[in-house]
């Protein structure tokens, strides 16, 4: 991944990789002689690493604090790698205050959710000293606009919907037929939820975790990444011969 | 040949300097054997590719997949059985074999495919599975449980044949040539036809300019459900189509739905950073707009309220749409979690394919396009069968095991094992029933499919070989659209140009050529782990601005992640390929119009063997071909040494590929291994079928398959219904490296005749051909026909049965004139002549079949005794008397022919050029040469101008220059026997180099006035005959119900004058000869009808007026009276009114 991690513990996804100018140019294969030799390191953080990307962010919004303003609140459901994070809206500028008085409860943040994507191979580095120190990255999750408060207000207002039009029909409140059935207990009964609509059950059910958002915590991250203890020592599964078996 | 010497036949060719020059070792600048050279060392991969795959491989690896990997597949998908009642029961399958016990190494005897087709039975082995269940408070294993029987396919993997030397084949009666491939369902041989189908689960854009319509389909195929998505443009507006959404959805709301709520990253997603994408697709962003939907929550809901599935469990509309979201739409797509990334980019992608199909109105799929299509073998179709019946098995055991836990109060502990063996005939008889009616019908997909199997066409050794590589397309033959018919450039190499029959089925009936292989699945996982290891990054990873900056890499259509540089991706992908780390029929290939790199490894797809090319050279050299000749290396060495690779149809477009080695030039990456290879088995058979008119090629191929010949080694062994035999089969004179490696040469199906081409008496018009009697009385074209008549010894539920009776004799003792075949067993003795009318099975039925045990009575017998019937006797040639499976004996005679060519039977050579027999001439009536052959055949000259069948004149000049020099010539495709070589021996021998001779009158002895085209060539006897077609009646058999003449000639049926020839004979005035024809010899019938109520009464009596006063007796026809009477019987009264014609 980048290198450009600055004073800042998620990376932002960084969208200006090299553009291809051309898919057939490229260089042939004696024409690729070694320039530098650089050490590789193995290592582990103190914690294991998301990727928060912000797909709808433009890069060169950079760490501008007004286009980028620091994240408010952060919870987090772990068992379904669920994040959301708020942050505040500047209610300056290209803010319609009136409308989100009258219509969403004067929201004044923005909630951003992902969904956190185990990956397996994916690393970020940094350069310290000449020498680049690999991380395994546990989750990748694309941060996306998430307009709860305007699921909230449609949900309350068909609440209330629902609830106004049950006393306006009085037919249906005077004949009141009550038909009883005994459901039998057995499991087989129970609608069982799968593939999707079980995983958005666990995610609905899962208490967030509520998490603080630390800023400019990058150096102390570094130095606790550059550690000798923290580098994983990459020994051979089997010794060469076996290797060459395997390849003859 | 150059113009001088065709024009101066009569001049001596020596004096020709422009025919000289072609003798000449070098001849414009080209050495003589220049090219002969490296075709004939490339040739011999053939040989060696044919060694190791045969010709029906693709039916062996289809079916070999099933039993060893399918099966496997599928009981892991059904492995769980659970009771409702009992909730701690459960039952679970481990394993599954077929054809072996898990203790014993050996393979299960089973009864050899012979002994199968000579007993009725089904050739099959034993599926054995190994279970896991609770009895009681315990799990038991139990291993080698049978649940039922598997009908095998020939010489696959579990058959008995499969590397059996020649030598023990002979023994249990095979045919060592036999390609196998089909199976041998209750005696008979079935074949289950290639199915062509549309690719599953891949993109499809077709637009309809008229409609201006845009649309990507994709047809989604899983094993619990097939289903079709369409992205559909309407409007210019672009919409989700599903059959279980009750409308079309806008597209940004599905994608809103799917998680991607910013219409930037919409935009980003479908239109990348093309400005005249994003023009086109902006229109969509205002649907939406204006619905006011806005978040992921209410594109879901507003989805689930247009959901139309039907469900038992009841689910809010927010469920409701994610679940259509999550498994309906896109099903071979199933999210599991959270995620829908992955869902949204291929809707996202199907999206963009119809932007650019709007944009640019070229870039759409052809339908017809062989990369698009996949071909359906035995192995899936068994595979689909199998699951069914495998569920309904499960769904039987569980509805049994539920109803024995049911019960309160057990004496014992429930075995679930007893319960299983109950309905083990389900899948046996499911299996049999299908393959031998050809109805497969799947309760899952709701699919009924007739015509599935056909009986494989055992008429020669060729039609046999051409079904198993025949390929039928789902296509209705009905439909008048060109398309799918038309001849495709894709399919060089894969499907034979010629082979395809002609009319309806014509093009969409295809065979395969020589050398294809036919992929099967492979697994997807270990090839998207490579992918990432070469650089792919993951789809999930990628943000939606840059996935359309790179090259995108679709996995079997589904996009897996994106690499910045394709080409080295492809060319890495492809050495590992080489050096054999990845499968060699994965095959991978680079679209630029789309910007993508697609890895295929799904099944069903036509590739074939090509030779790697390195910078202009060959990479197989004539080292390797020394090596493969002496048998150091084989076909899988070369592709194991990366010099040879498959390459299917859509990887070809990304290749180069030389067709000869003097066309390599450094851009070249492929060298084809032999041209001829673009022809399959059938067309192979043809000499210079490149110099023929293209039809002329067709039409062989459909007559080589009726040719009389050799069938397999067990001919005489075999007890078919109809068998057609040539009784001196011989091998072509000009044969084609074909025929040496399909072994037509061993089984042939035809005789080298003489031929002179040109005019003998007026019988040889249109096509007819003029034959040496002689030559008839040596043999030529006589045939055999065997056929067989089956007889089953009933057994009754009253312990009685039916037997066989001895003959009867007259009072000299000597059997009566209808018993004569009988031996005293009551069956036809072996080598007796049966006439029409003999018997040669007396069989007696008890005539108290139907009567209880209880009231025994002595049995009495009625005869019912099998009667010859035939306008020609034939001769008893076996007699097999067997039990069946089902245990009633069973007789089968068969009945032998033997037929000398007659006036009326057919002929053709190898260019489809068929002709009947018009006279037999007497051989002494014959012109003959100076050596004094005389002709077999006489064929018209006018035969060739219009139909320009130039090979066959060349098959009879190299024949000829065989005949003199001794030796076979080669007639192949693209190669074969030069014609000046040809000639060169003509002229050596002392003929003429054209292949005319001068000939003699054998009437008058005079020199004939013109040189005749002379020599041998190839003819085969087709399988019309006069004798089974000549048919006349002066009276006979009647139909019960109209009491007209029967129709047929089977039913020894009257010519009908039909409805034309009534028009002529009217219009002719013949009006008695029409009376006679339509009733008096037809179904004539005196009626009293009476004149007073018109209605028809009897005996002078009318049963309406009772009386008989005025009933007047005619004749109408029976079937006029029987219209009358069900008139009458649908209240409809028709009243006869009867006039004079003629004034007393």
């Amino acid at each position: 991944m980048s290198e450009q991690i600055e004073n800042q513990l998620f990376v932002t996804e960084d969208s200006g990789d090299v553009v291809m100018e051309d898919a057939n140019l490229q260089e042939s294969e004696e024409g690729d002689p070694i320039v530098r030799e650089i050490p590789i390191n193995l290592t582990n953080g103190p914690f294991p690493l998301h990727i928060l990307q912000y797909p709808n962010k433009p890069k060169k919004n950079g760490n501008d604090p007004v286009l980028h303003p620091p994240v408010s609140q952060v919870r987090y459901k772990s068992k379904s790698s669920l994040w959301e994070l708020d942050v505040p809206v500047n209610t300056e500028i290209f803010y319609d205050k009136n409308r989100a008085e009258d219509e969403w409860d004067s929201v004044a943040q923005q909630t951003l959710k992902g969904v956190g994507v185990q990956t397996e191979g994916q690393y970020v580095g940094m350069v310290v000293d000449e020498e680049v120190y690999l991380l395994p990255v546990q989750a990748v999750a694309q941060m996306r606009p998430f307009f709860k408060y305007i699921d909230t207000v449609a949900q309350s207002k068909r609440e209330n919907e629902a609830r106004g039009a049950q006393p306006s029909n009085p037919a249906a409140r005077r004949a009141q037929v009550v038909t009883m059935s005994v459901k039998s207990s057995s499991e087989a009964n129970q609608p069982r939820l799968g593939g999707a609509l079980l995983a958005h059950k666990v995610a609905d059910e899962e208490p967030p975790q509520d998490l603080e958002w630390i800023e400019g915590t990058f150096n102390q991250f570094r130095e606790s990444v550059i550690t000798e203890d923290s580098r994983t020592m990459m020994l051979p599964l089997g010794d060469e011969n076996d290797y060459l078996s395997k390849a003859m | 040949m150059s113009t001088a010497a065709v024009a101066t036949p009569h001049d001596h060719f020596e004096k020709d300097s422009a025919f000289e020059q072609l003798l000449k070792p070098v001849y414009k600048g080209k050495k003589l054997t220049d090219e002969i050279n490296t075709a004939e060392d490339k040739w011999n991969l053939l040989p060696a590719f044919l060694k190791v795959k045969g010709l029906v491989k693709q039916h062996l690896d289809s079916f070999n997949y099933f039993v060893d990997v399918d099966l496997k597949k599928i009981i892991k998908a059904n492995q769980l059985i659970l009771s409702d009642v009992d909730p701690e029961f459960y039952l679970k399958y481990v394993d599954i074999r077929v054809g072996h016990r898990s203790t014993s190494s050996s393979k299960d005897y089973i009864v050899p495919p012979h002994e199968c087709r000579l007993r009725d039975m089904t050739y099959s082995a034993p599926v054995y599975v190994d279970i896991e269940y609770t009895r009681g408070r315990n799990i038991i294993m139990h291993r080698d449980v049978e649940i039922g029987r598997m009908p095998i396919m020939l010489r696959s993997n579990k058959c008995i044949l499969n590397g059996a030397s020649e030598k023990d084949m002979a023994k249990i009666n095979e045919c060592p040539l036999d390609p196998g491939g089909y199976f041998i369902v209750n005696g008979t041989e079935k074949v289950i036809l290639v199915q062509e189908q549309l690719s599953k689960n891949r993109i499809i854009v077709e637009a309809d300019e008229k409609k201006a319509i845009v649309q990507a389909s994709v047809t989604s195929s899983t094993h619990e459900r097939k289903s079709k998505t369409y992205v559909i443009t309407k409007n210019d507006k672009i919409y989700l189509k599903h059959n279980s959404i009750a409308e079309e959805v806008p597209i940004v709301l599905v994608l809103k739905a799917c998680g991607i709520v910013s219409d930037l990253e919409i935009m980003q997603l479908v239109c990348g950073n093309d400005s005249s994408y994003q023009d086109i697709f902006a229109v969509n962003f205002e649907e939406v707009a204006k619905m006011k939907i806005y978040t992921q929550q209410q594109a879901l809901e507003y989805i689930g309220s247009k959901v139309k599935t039907v469900r038992r469990q009841k689910l809010s509309t927010l469920q409701e749409g994610i679940e259509a979201i999550a498994t309906t739409v896109i099903a071979h797509l199933t999210v599991e979690a959270l995620d829908f990334r992955e869902k949204a980019l291929y809707i996202a992608v199907m999206t963009r394919r119809v932007v650019m199909a709007m944009h640019n109105p070229k870039m759409v799929d052809d339908r017809d396009y062989v990369g698009n299509k996949r071909l359906e073998l035995a192995g899936q179709l068994m595979s689909l069968l199998f699951e069914d019946l495998f569920k309904k098995f499960n769904n039987d055991f569980k509805a049994n095991i539920d109803k024995v836990l049911k019960k309160p109060n057990r004496a014992m502990e429930y075995d679930a094992l007893l319960s299983i063996n109950v309905h083990s005939n389900n899948i046996s008889s499911g299996l049999n029933r299908a393959i031998s009616t050809g109805n497969w019908s799947l309760k899952r997909f709701k699919m009924e499919r007739a015509g599935v199997t056909h009986v494989l066409s055992r008429l020669s050794y060729i039609s046999a070989l051409g079904m198993m590589t025949r390929i039928s397309s789902q296509f209705e033959k009905s439909r008048k659209v060109s398309g799918p018919r038309a001849l495709q450039p894709s399919q060089f190499g894969m499907l034979c140009t010629s082979d395809t029959p002609e009319g309806e089925a014509c093009g969409l009936v295809k065979n395969l050529a020589l050398m294809t292989h036919i992929t099967t699945d492979d697994e997807e996982e270990p090839i998207k782990k490579l992918c990432f290891l070469l650089g792919v990054e993951c789809i999930n990873v990628v943000d939606s601005d840059s996935l359309h900056l790179n090259y995108c890499v679709y996995l079997n259509g589904t996009i897996v992640g994106v690499i910045r540089f394709p080409t080295k991706f492809v060319s890495h992908f492809r050495n590992l390929r080489r050096s054999g780390k990845v499968s060699e029929f994965i095959s991978i290939y680079t679209n630029s119009h789309q910007k993508a790199v697609h890895i295929a490894t799904d099944g069903g797809r036509i590739c074939r063997p090509l030779i790697i090319v390195n910078e202009g050279k060959s990479l197989v050299t004539a080292q390797h071909l020394r090596q493969l000749l002496d048998g150091h290396l084989q076909f899988d060495d070369f592709l194991k040494l990366g010099l040879v690779e498959y390459l299917d149809v859509n990887e070809e477009n990304d290749s180069f590929i030389a067709l000869y080695e003097r066309d390599l030039e450094p851009r070249i990456t492929h060298l084809e291994i032999e041209p001829f290879t673009v022809l399959g088995a059938v067309a192979g058979l043809i000499p210079y079928p490149h110099h023929n008119q293209s039809p002329r090629n067709t039409y062989q191929c459909a007559m080589g398959k009726q040719a009389i010949g050799a069938i397999a080694y067990n001919q005489f062994k075999r007890i078919d219904t109809l068998l057609y035999l040539m009784i001196y089969p011989q091998q072509p004179m000009v044969k084609t490296k074909t025929i040496e490696l399909i072994d037509y040469d061993k089984l042939p199906a035809g005789q080298n005749a003489t031929v002179a081409v040109m005019s003998y008496s007026g019988y040889d018009i249109e096509d007819a051909l003029v034959l040496n009697k002689s030559s008839i009385d040596r043999g030529f074209g006589r045939c055999e026909t065997r056929r067989k008549l089956t007889t089953v010894l009933k057994r009754y539920p009253n312990h009685t049965q039916d037997m066989v009776g001895g003959m009867r004799v007259d009072e000299s003792g000597e059997p009566i004139w209808q018993h004569k075949p009988l031996g005293p067993d009551g069956l036809g003795e072996v080598g007796m002549k049966v006439e029409s009318g003999q018997i040669y099975v007396n069989k007696s039925v008890p005539t108290n079949a139907s009567d209880s045990v209880l009231t025994q009575s002595q049995a009495q017998y009625r005869e019912t005794p099998v009667v010859y019937r035939a306008p020609e006797p034939s001769h008893i040639d076996q007699v097999m008397m067997s039990v069946s499976e089902n245990d009633q004996a069973l007789i089968k005679v068969l009945l032998r022919q033997n037929r000398r060519p007659e006036l009326g039977d057919k002929f053709s050579s190898r260019h489809g050029q068929k002709g009947v027999c018009g006279i037999i001439v007497n051989h002494e009536d014959l012109p003959f040469n100076d050596q004094g052959v005389v002709p077999d055949i006489i064929m018209n000259p006018h035969g060739f101008p219009s139909r320009m069948t130039v090979g066959k004149m060349i098959e009879l000049i190299s024949g000829k220059a065989g005949v003199l020099n001794g030796s076979l010539e080669y007639g192949t495709c693209f190669g074969g026997s030069k014609l000046e070589n040809m000639s060169q021996i003509l002229v050596n021998h002392g003929f003429n180099y054209s292949g005319k001779d001068m000939l003699y009158s054998g009437i008058t002895g005079e020199c004939l006035q013109a040189y005749i085209f002379f020599g041998p060539i190839y003819y085969q006897k087709l399988k019309h005959m006069v004798l089974d077609k000549m048919h006349a009646r002066a009276r006979g058999p009647r139909a019960v119900l109209t009491r007209q003449p029967t129709e047929g000639r089977s039913r020894d049926g009257g010519l009908r004058l039909g409805e034309m020839e009534r028009d002529c004979v009217i219009a002719y005035g013949a009006s008695q000869l029409l009376l006679e024809r339509l009733m008096i010899s037809s179904d004539a019938f005196e009626v009293d009808v009476c004149n007073k109520c018109g209605l028809m009464g009897y005996s002078g009596w009318c049963t309406s007026c009772k009386g008989a006063e005025n009933v007047i007796k005619m004749t109408i026809p029976y079937a006029a009276k029987l219209l009358f009477q069900e008139l009458l019987s649908m209240n409809i009264a028709p009243r006869l009114k009867l006039e004079d014609v003629f004034e007393q």
